[in-house]
């Protein structure tokens, strides 16, 4: 079966196909969904490529701006790139892909059909709450929480700064400042994210990167050294937790395997692994 | 002895479910009110909200696990879609199961299960059931026989599976031609007849007890585009909308209409925030509740569409809104894990709100209503469908229907305004003629009927346009003929047809579908619509182009000559 790019036309078949696939494209599918009066421009210009069988979408490839792709192939044994279609529409899209990121074995079958060498790969543990359920009241905490807004911004960039590059960077040089402010502002536009603050000096976040029609996906959790071990991020949970149930969503995360205080926090607030993830580094 | 053991206990089987049965609440009683009130009172909030929920299963067959989350919630209907259906013996054995499930439930309460088969373009059941002309066709003969008939084949179809509810008829009238996902999907654009033609289709599948709803209220055919893909916008003020979309409507409810679909449209004049009508207390609770006296139900369109999701809100939220606006069915189709959520949120909104709840309960009482009056009554489509019968009772059904679908096509066939009374058949049996289609049955069917007629088959996929190579095989190859039967049936072969505009005095129109696409390839051409694209219609064509008949349809919506896209 042959692959093509979507086109304006395509959006509705390709949520019909995504949202079967929720829980493994909550990423793709917030994308689209926030997108929806953009959409068409998206699929117009090539954003996605898709793999049809009697009408219908069976997989596909999303294509991120700032070149990170993201296959969803629930029919992997049928994703097999011909060279016609590897030479006419994978590659020349392709030599600009900085990364790829999704489910282990689609980005593993996906690298290796369209014969993506990647140059790191980082392993993840995908752990969902589902669904979320409602925690006591508050315990008392000398910290104070609350959303963060636009002016906090730029308060939170040195700890933005150290999260990406403790957490996500594969290379410090790849961070970017104002690529990282600008995404920060529009997350905080956009999603949902609390903030810690000990006599008014922010210590940690945490907060959603991702919605779906029944998730959100939790991201950028990090709390400054000096107030690590204090259950502040337990505290912040919590409160996503909380929205989440108060939304009808459920959550789901990556964190490093190695990550064990994490893992045991997620674990203590009934997350359960159900799968693993990568991001396969490519060009840099 | 050990085998009459087996024997017995498999008798035991099949019996005590249905003894039991009876023994149930929702089997007991005569009084309707009085059977529904009293389950009412003794329902969880579990159950209570499993009444309204409508899911669908995941795959081409129902699993364990839709079966297994269907009992623990009670949940009250099944929606299939073309997804789930593999073949049709599986599908009535599907069928049967859930509603065994449905029934071992404690007040023993049968499901609704329900469908899209509109007949002609939209039939999500495809496999042996009949691909009739359609509601324009049936719009164009504008005979409400025609209508009561087609709502009384399809829908005998559909009990032969255990279908008891059908998404049809569509009563939206074709008003804005860009409305391509309506299209010949609409009756007319005439909201007399649509209301008519809608009632005799309702009369006709009431017959065999399968229950209409209407939709897509309050009126998808102003709608220039899609709300399974955006929020469509229809700008129109309340006494215009009441004068003209919600007229069939009106007279539907006066004949006892049971249902009808909520649109994800959205009406600026009508309501305050941007917001679809199925998410508008102002449109279903004040407008079609109070003002147009309807007490049937209000079920959803699909709650996971785009227009439905324009917001910051989840699915659950949605949904919530959905309940809180006066649907009492709330339609999803996606994964097991949505509807565990959908469930446990809208649980929860129950326990602490008690306006909420009161709200669920008067939904419950509807569809209670609906249930005992159509699935307890004589005519009621079977709970536990034969598997092994389907082929035969489906045989049955044609049989019974004899020619009617071919009588009806025939009476639906339509001249354009320009060759009105003027073509003369003979022409084609004297010259040359290819046929071109992007149907094979269209030219089999042609050359059955005209054996010296060579046929050019086309792609009718890319559906929007038509590839560079296939306009000029085309054109490479009619130069060749006295005669063109020029097969149009989607915006790809009316460009097709536009690059041949030179030829126009030699090819003849047959329409499929949409008439409308015809503007694009201009009105110079001889052109006939027959709307529907099944053997019947292919049928209807061939004899209307050879004379057997006088074409007698009228066009069911104003198309302009000088109306360009």
């Amino acid at each position: 079966m042959k692959w093509k790019r979507a086109k304006e036309r395509h959006a509705g078949m390709l949520l019909e196909f995504l949202k079967c696939h929720e829980e493994k494209s909550i990423a793709p599918i917030s994308f689209l969904l926030s997108n929806k009066n953009y959409h068409g421009r998206y699929l117009a210009q090539g954003g996605a490529l898709v793999q049809m069988e009697n009408h219908e979408i069976i997989n596909a490839v999303m294509m991120k701006p700032g070149f990170i792709c993201m296959p969803v192939l629930p029919r992997k044994d049928e994703f097999k790139a011909s060279i016609e279609d590897l030479n006419s529409i994978f590659l020349p899209l392709l030599q600009s892909v900085f990364s790829a990121a999704g489910p282990s074995s689609w980005i593993d079958m996906f690298c290796k059909s369209v014969s993506l060498q990647p140059q790191t790969c980082v392993d993840y543990d995908y752990m969902v709450l589902e669904p979320a359920v409602q925690h006591g009241p508050q315990e008392a905490s000398a910290y104070t929480i609350k959303k963060a807004c636009v002016k906090d911004v730029e308060e939170l960039m040195p700890l933005q700064r150290d999260y990406e590059l403790e957490e996500v960077l594969v290379k410090p040089e790849l961070y970017d400042e104002s690529g990282s402010r600008a995404l920060l502002k529009r997350q905080v536009r956009e999603e949902i994210i609390f903030i810690a603050l000990d006599k008014g000096t922010i210590v940690a976040k945490s907060g959603t990167n991702a919605k779906s029609y029944t998730y959100y996906q939790i991201g950028g959790v990090y709390t400054k050294h000096e107030n690590r071990r204090n259950g502040l991020q337990q505290i912040l949970m919590k409160k996503l937790c909380q929205i989440a149930a108060d939304n009808g969503r459920s959550l789901a995360l990556f964190v490093k395997p190695e990550n064990h205080a994490a893992i045991r926090l997620y674990k203590s607030l009934g997350f359960n692994k159900t799968g693993k993830y990568s991001i396969y580094y490519m060009n840099f | 002895m050990k085998k009459k053991g087996v024997v017995l206990l498999f008798i035991l089987l099949i019996v005590l479910p249905l003894a039991g049965q009876n023994n149930k609440m929702f089997w007991k009683g005569d009084d309707n009110e009085k059977t529904a009130v009293g389950i009412i009172d003794n329902m969880t909030n579990t159950e209570l909200l499993g009444q309204i929920l409508m899911f669908s299963p995941r795959n081409d067959s129902v699993d364990g696990e839709f079966i297994h989350m269907l009992e623990r919630n009670g949940i009250g209907s099944v929606k299939l879609y073309g997804r789930n259906i593999s073949d049709l013996e599986k599908t009535a054995r599907d069928i049967g199961r859930l509603q065994s499930a449905a029934l071992n439930t404690r007040f023993g309460i049968p499901l609704f299960i329900a469908t899209d088969q509109e007949g002609g373009w939209v039939r999500h059941i495809k496999h042996e059931m009949s691909t009739t002309p359609g509601s324009m066709a049936i719009g164009a003969s504008s005979f409400p026989y025609d209508a009561a008939m087609a709502g009384y084949l399809i829908a005998s179809e559909l009990a032969v599976l255990g279908v008891n509810m059908n998404f049809a008829p569509v009563v939206d009238l074709y008003i804005a031609h860009d409305a391509y996902v309506i299209g010949p999907r609409s009756f007319s654009d005439d909201p007399q007849a649509a209301g008519i033609l809608g009632t005799s289709f309702m009369h006709g599948q009431q017959k065999v007890g399968v229950i209409s709803t209407a939709k897509h209220f309050p009126g998808h055919g102003r709608a220039e585009t899609d709300s399974h893909l955006v929020l469509p916008t229809i700008r129109i003020d309340y006494s215009t909308l009441k004068r003209m979309d919600l007229y069939p409507y009106i007279m539907m409810i006066n004949e006892g209409l049971p249902a009808i679909m909520s649109g994800h449209l959205y009406y600026p004049q009508l309501v305050d925030s941007i917001k679809p009508a199925s998410l508008s207390k102002r449109i279903l609770t004040d407008i079609l509740r109070k003002d147009l006296g309807f007490e049937g139900l209000i079920i959803t369109d699909d709650m996971t569409m785009v227009g439905a999701n324009t917001g910051e809100d989840s699915l659950p939220v949605s949904c919530r809104k959905a309940v809180e606006a006066g649907n009492d069915i709330i339609l999803v189709g996606m994964t097991y894990q949505s509807y565990r959520n959908i469930i446990k949120y809208l649980l929860a909104h129950m326990k602490t709100n008690t306006e909420f709840r009161e709200r669920v309960r008067q939904s419950v009482k509807r569809v209670l209503m609906t249930k005992l009056r159509y699935l307890r009554a004589e005519n009621a489509v079977n709970l536990q469908p034969d598997p092994a019968a389907v082929h035969e009772n489906l045989e049955k059904v044609k049989s019974n229907a004899g020619s009617f679908f071919l009588e009806q096509a025939c009476r639906g066939v339509t001249a354009f305004e320009k060759n009105k009374g003027e073509y003369n058949p003979e022409l084609l049996r004297k010259s040359s003629v290819l046929v071109i289609s992007q149907f094979d049955e269209f030219i089999t069917a042609g050359r059955e009927r005209l054996p010296s007629a060579d046929g050019l088959l086309i792609a009718y996929t890319p559906y929007h346009s038509a590839r560079k190579r296939t306009i000029e095989r085309v054109m490479d190859t009619i130069d060749g003929y006295d005669t063109i039967i020029f097969h149009l049936s989607n915006p790809n072969s009316a460009q097709v047809l536009s690059a041949c505009s030179e030829y126009s005095d030699k090819i003849i129109v047959i329409s499929s579908l949409n008439p409308v696409h015809i503007r694009e390839a201009g009105f110079d051409f001889t052109a006939f619509a027959v709307f529907g694209t099944g053997r019947e219609s292919f049928a209807a064509a061939w004899g209307a182009l050879l004379g057997d008949f006088v074409p007698s349809g009228t066009l069911p919506f104003k198309l302009k000559e000088n109306e360009k896209k």
